[in-house]
């Protein structure tokens, strides 16, 4: 009987302390606290990694975080990315704890992993962190274990082009992309700094006769430019693309920094200084659809035109000598954006631009003034008066 | 047969129909017996190689039956030379919320202690070297010189610091947030005063964290003993170029009847950074009911507040812990452990079940 009594003391004890015990107290619901990401849903920069990581799993009271913080170690906001990186960890002292680029020999993934050959692994008494987590911390150090809560006074680059600098294109571009080492500021990416010109057929860019190339658009990404030319008539011509980082309109990156534009022919461009323009050209010839001038000369004008008493030279303003055809040099000279003696208000070949042409329409015998051509020759084939007219629709280029 | 049956009846019972919490703490015996840390352990602090008296302790008293016969073990190899050890083998499964569960076999710690008494009574050399699971660690060093009387004590070395109740469970939110536990030793040294009602201990230490460094760090412990209760305080204050950390705590012990109470409570005020100070508070209720003698059943909750500036970030840990030595030198326990934190670490809300087994001499 009193064995007996003193067992149900013992069992009323027993739910007294367990009465204790669940009237205590939950945990937090945390409303005091950041949201933390979960583990995947959060990119590999340090600020995240500190936010959602370090700072709940390892700068909490008694482990690293303040005065006696194991090894030193303090992975606090402000102390945690100078502890880390570039600094040897005091239980390997050959190995860093974070080495920039090196995450399989970065101590700190050894400790997380439980890889380290000395302590035990992190977090301390508690789950180790999930290999998500842990992943993003690898590759946050691949990526050179960059402080990105700091604003960078590296200036920004571009990284490359296309087209390439210096190519020569046979198809017109359908649009200008430019990449960029670092986050843009694409405020500052428009049609004050980001500039096509054409040289005006001379391929120099410093006698007056550029013509700059609208756009439809430009569009930015976070680290790139796209200069769009869809629908833009491009002629065979040597290109200028300029990106401005000197003057009143310069592009800039996201802790504005001006561009380092300088380009010595490979990328990425700049000279190590904020500022400078990036200027690279290329050139564009379209394919001929149909004759050469040389052809021409050589089916046309030379064996119909430049016959003895008619287009024979020398130049001058009377016809048909002074409209000399002996040669591609003197056809091109006498044809190409002349205005006819006899109806000078139409060029005698209006580049692009066939019908209104004078020598088609002469050829043709549709010309106001005048005979056809070949005068009393008889009819050129149509053949070749379509020659002729694919030369002045490829351009005319001599 | 029906009365030995009671206590697993019990513990199983209690492990369905609680989230209870386990802790695992040595210090409930010296409250228990009415007996200071140093009667058991070399260390005066607690903790460590055991004292004749220790071992003696462990085989005749914890034990539920000595088998083999023979004298018993005091780790004592000569008169000069005396050796111990720990080795303490575990499963553990965690169920943490978000994850897929994790089980494991361990071998949580092994340890091995050498003291060599260089003069009897008066001077002697301690050694606590941890080899598993990792690679060899020294975890206390010391030399130590009593006084004559051997009340006063001085130590010099590497050593655990003298701060609150020196438990054995160093993820209990007071030893984890204090971060003065088995995963940190300081060097220093050390000096105190032992004797009847009283004990005190104090240290200044190289602060741990700059080792090499010119900052210092002073602990103390004091505490008062009755037959049946008794009263501590601690003090730790680390000077840091960064930043200082000042910690205050309150324990106690108290037997009523069959269960051992033990308390502790730490306000904890950190500069984490130049400007920021996070105050930070823990505790710890624990109670052991021995049952029948040879089981232990412990109760425990631990309460942790990481910043008093931030509202809804505490966390509390419920568990549960049946211990038993069946027979000399050996130990299981069984223990489930519920954690209940913040939403956002998942960690912190997290189960554990373990059994171990704990080997010692």
């Amino acid at each position: 009987m009193k064995s007996s009594q003193c067992n149900n003391n013992r069992i009323a004890l027993v739910f007294q302390l367990l009465a204790l015990f669940t009237a205590s107290c939950t945990g937090g619901d945390g409303s005091g606290l950041p949201p933390t990401l979960p583990p995947g849903t959060f990119g590999p920069n340090f600020s995240e990694i500190q936010s959602n990581i370090l700072a709940p799993n390892c700068a909490t009271t008694g482990c690293h975080l303040g005065a006696g913080a194991p090894q030193g170690l303090r992975l606090d906001d402000a102390n945690s990315y100078g502890m880390l990186v570039g600094v040897a960890s005091s239980e390997s002292s050959s190995t860093l704890r974070v080495a920039p680029g090196d995450p399989g020999n970065s101590y700190l993934i050894r400790k997380l992993e439980g890889s380290a050959s000395v302590g035990a692994q992190m977090p301390l008494n508690a789950p180790a962190l999930d290999q998500a987590s842990i992943d993003v911390i690898r590759q946050w150090i691949t990526d050179g274990a960059i402080d990105d809560r700091i604003p960078s006074s590296d200036p920004i680059k571009v990284t490359s082009l296309s087209p390439i600098p210096d190519s020569a294109l046979t198809a017109a571009p359908v649009n200008i992309v430019a990449m960029f080492d670092r986050e843009l500021d694409v405020s500052t990416v428009n049609q004050m700094t980001f500039v096509i010109e054409a040289s005006g057929g001379d391929a120099s860019f410093d006698d007056g006769n550029e013509t700059q190339i609208p756009t439809t658009g430009i569009t930015t990404t976070a680290t790139s430019a796209t200069f769009d030319l869809a629908g833009v008539a491009l002629a065979d011509d040597t290109y200028r693309v300029s990106l401005f980082g000197s003057g009143a309109s310069v592009v800039m990156d996201l802790d504005a920094n001006p561009l380092d534009g300088e380009f010595s022919g490979t990328f990425p461009s700049g000279d190590g200084l904020a500022g400078g323009d990036f200027e690279v050209t290329f050139s564009l010839a379209l394919p001929v659809n149909g004759a050469t001038l040389d052809a021409l000369q050589a089916s046309v004008f030379a064996p119909n035109c430049a016959v003895s008493g008619c287009h024979t030279g020398p130049t001058g303003n009377t016809l048909p000598a002074g409209m000399d055809l002996s040669n591609a040099d003197a056809s091109f000279a006498n044809l190409v954006g002349i205005s006819s003696l006899q109806q000078p208000a139409r060029s005698r070949v209006a580049a692009g631009d066939p019908d209104d042409s004078y020598l088609v329409q002469k050829v043709e015998g549709t010309a106001a003034s005048g005979s056809r051509m070949p005068l009393g020759g008889g009819v050129l084939d149509q053949a070749l008066i379509d020659d002729i007219r694919d030369w002045i629709a490829d351009g005319a280029n001599r | 047969m029906k009365n030995n049956k009671l206590p697993l009846v019990i513990a199983a019972a209690l492990i369905l129909i609680a989230s209870g919490k386990p802790a695992e703490a040595e210090p409930y015996l010296a409250v228990q017996e009415g007996m200071q840390c140093s009667n058991c352990h070399s260390n005066p602090a607690g903790g460590g190689k055991r004292t004749v008296y220790g071992n003696v302790f462990a085989q005749s008293e914890l034990a539920a039956r000595r088998i083999g016969g023979g004298k018993l073990w005091t780790g004592e190899l000569t008169n000069w030379l005396s050796i111990g050890g720990n080795l303490r083998a575990s499963f553990v499964d965690v169920d943490t919320p978000n994850r897929s569960g994790a089980s494991d076999f361990d071998f949580n710690r092994g340890t091995f202690y050498v003291e060599a008494t260089l003069v009897p009574g008066r001077l002697s050399l301690h050694v606590d070297e941890q080899f598993s699971p990792d690679d060899f660690e020294n975890r206390e060093t010391y030399l130590r010189l009593n006084s004559k009387d051997t009340k006063w004590f001085v130590t010099a070395g590497e050593f655990y610091l003298p701060y609150g109740l020196r438990i054995q469970d160093d993820t209990a939110f007071v030893r984890q947030a204090t971060g003065i536990n088995f995963a940190n030793t300081d060097r220093g040294v050390q000096g105190g005063y032992n004797s009847g009602a009283w004990s005190v201990i104090a240290s200044i230490t190289d602060s741990g964290a700059g080792r090499g460094g010119s900052d210092n760090q002073v602990s103390l412990v004091s505490s008062y003993m009755q037959a049946t209760w008794r009263a501590g305080v601690s003090v730790n204050v680390n000077d840091d170029d960064a930043g200082d950390r000042v910690m205050f705590g309150f324990f106690a012990g108290l037997k009523t009847g069959p269960v051992a109470w033990l308390a502790e409570i730490d306000s904890i005020s950190n500069d984490i950074s130049p400007g920021v100070t996070a105050d930070a508070f823990a505790g710890l209720l624990e109670a052991n009911w021995t049952i029948r003698g040879k089981n232990n059943l412990k109760f425990s909750y631990d309460y942790l507040d990481p910043n008093n500036d931030i509202s809804e970030d505490h966390q509390v840990r419920y568990s549960v812990v049946w211990e038993h030595s069946p027979i000399q030198f050996f130990q299981a326990r069984l223990g489930f452990r519920l954690y209940d934190g913040i939403p956002q670490v998942d960690a912190q809300n997290r189960k554990v079940f373990f059994a171990e087994l704990h080997g010692f001499f």
